[in-house]
């Protein structure tokens, strides 16, 4: 092994931490520390283009990726990487691609499986995501993500008592925000809503930085007050839509509006138009206000949020 | 990617340019837009892509070049749509249609600069404050709409 070898698995153990935590900005610090010394080293472009991805600045994952492949054509962990750049931009067919190849490369790559079956679940297919996880594994039978992710799996289809021993499994090996989210769904399906709340506690604990500590949240006050839980999932789930799916939101509220109201004009309906325009004007002043409003209530649900000596 | 200074540099990670001072949150021209015109409002947003060397400047300026053919494409199809048929609702129904062109251009180069923006804002670019020139915009639209020929309005403002 070269001198830059050893020194890049010292780097990538430290990575592969700092992703884990949730903290891709860290992980991509050490990689461009070390590219700039390295700037050839295949598997170090691959890294930074899975810390990219965490980061969501595809285009940038797409170039390491390119790099990364360029230089090492049959190098598994670019093709993972590749995989889930092509994910996100929902580029099904070429993520397959990649990840088939990565797994023909190495036939007990996990994140293989376990970015295959993330994509399987997008495309509605669950039950061959479960399949995938299952057989990866078979190979990997104590691997914390692949548990965490199999539950995940399992709690979607409601099967919450196998999900919670998974999650727990998964617990025994490493701490995962993702077998922590699993367990606060578990609580709250249970209607233990202050077991899901220290749920939420135990993930900024040890993950400051996680999102994971949102959708649980947002879970919890849906259950909490239904008007409530409206706003919070209308919010997280208004955050997590992708650019062209808001702006058809956006665009297309503004058009239904529109429409509406010159059709309307004179006829029978001419009276309701200040209803419609009271209606439009809300949503306009909700899309400027919102999110900051959103935002503070989270920041206040999150300072409220301390994890009990006891739990 | 590229080395600058012994450090590593990412592609996306921004190159300021001269007008980096006069940066704004992308939220600002697309209100110019909306507010102040939308031929203003394209315009402010390449001086800003410019301005925080923005990775995805080609892009931006595709999606300008692009909105505008739309646009002008639109108003020639006018002209044969609607000739003879000018009742009020169909000529409403028509200006929505240019409306929402615009719509979904500015907000298309509002997202997409906004990465950048953050990214210029992560490594310590000055942000200056929008809202004068907002205004500005929005008063000079006000001004001058009389004077802007009649189709051209559809594309311009």
């Amino acid at each position: 092994m070269s001198f830059v070898d050893h020194d890049f698995t010292t780097v990538a153990i430290h990575v592969e931490s700092r992703l884990d935590r949730g903290d891709p900005l860290g992980a991509i610090e050490l990689l461009r520390r070390f590219l700039a010394h390295a700037p050839d080293h295949a598997a170090a472009h691959a890294f930074l283009a899975h810390a990219l991805v965490d980061a969501r600045r595809l285009h940038a994952a797409e170039l390491e990726e390119e790099t990364a492949l360029a230089a090492q054509p049959e190098l598994g962990l670019a093709h993972v990487a590749m995989g889930r750049v092509l994910l996100a931009r929902r580029r099904w067919k070429k993520a397959e691609e990649h990840l088939t190849t990565a797994l023909e490369l190495d036939p007990s790559d996990t994140s293989a499986y376990r970015t295959l079956a993330a994509l399987h679940v997008a495309a509605g297919r669950d039950a061959r995501a479960i399949e995938l996880l299952e057989k990866a594994r078979e190979q990997e039978p104590d691997d914390p993500a692949l548990l965490a992710q199999l539950a995940e799996r399992h709690l979607a289809a409601g099967r919450v008592g196998e999900a919670e021993r998974l999650a727990r499994d998964s617990i025994a090996e490493r701490v995962t925000p993702a077998a922590i989210e699993v367990l606060g769904h578990v609580a709250l399906r249970r209607g233990d809503t202050e077991g899901a709340r220290q749920h939420v506690a135990w993930i900024l604990h040890d993950y400051p930085m996680h999102e994971d500590a949102l959708h649980l949240l947002a879970a919890i006050k849906a259950r909490e007050s239904w008007l409530l839980g409206l706003w919070w999932r209308w919010s997280t789930w208004m955050q997590g839509l992708g650019d062209g799916r808001s702006i058809g939101v956006l665009v297309g509220a503004f058009a239904l509006y529109r429409t509406a109201t010159i059709l309307m004009e004179g006829t029978a309906n001419a009276s309701l138009i200040p209803l419609v325009q009271i209606g439009w004007y809300a949503a306009v002043i909700y899309t400027w206000v919102g999110p900051g409003l959103f935002q503070r209530m989270l920041d206040k649900e999150l300072a409220k949020v301390a994890l009990k000596p006891e739990f | 990617m590229s080395l600058t200074r012994g450090t590593y540099r990412i592609a996306d990670e921004p190159i300021p340019g001269k007008l980096s001072r006069w940066v704004v949150n992308p939220l600002f021209p697309l209100l110019g837009g909306m507010l102040g015109g939308f031929a203003a409002g394209l315009l402010w947003f390449v001086v800003n892509g410019v301005g925080m060397g923005s990775a995805t400047l080609k892009r931006e300026l595709a999606l300008v070049a692009g909105s505008l053919v739309v646009l002008v494409g639109g108003v020639f199809a006018l002209g044969l749509l609607l000739s003879g048929r000018q009742d009020p609702t169909t000529v409403k129904l028509v200006v929505l249609a240019f409306q929402l062109v615009k719509l979904v251009a500015l907000y298309a180069l509002q997202f997409t600069q906004t990465r950048s923006f953050a990214l210029h804002q992560y490594f310590g670019g000055t942000v200056a404050n929008g809202i004068p020139l907002v205004l500005v915009l929005t008063i000079a639209r006000i001004q001058l709409a009389d004077s802007v020929p009649g189709l051209a309005v559809l594309v311009l403002l």
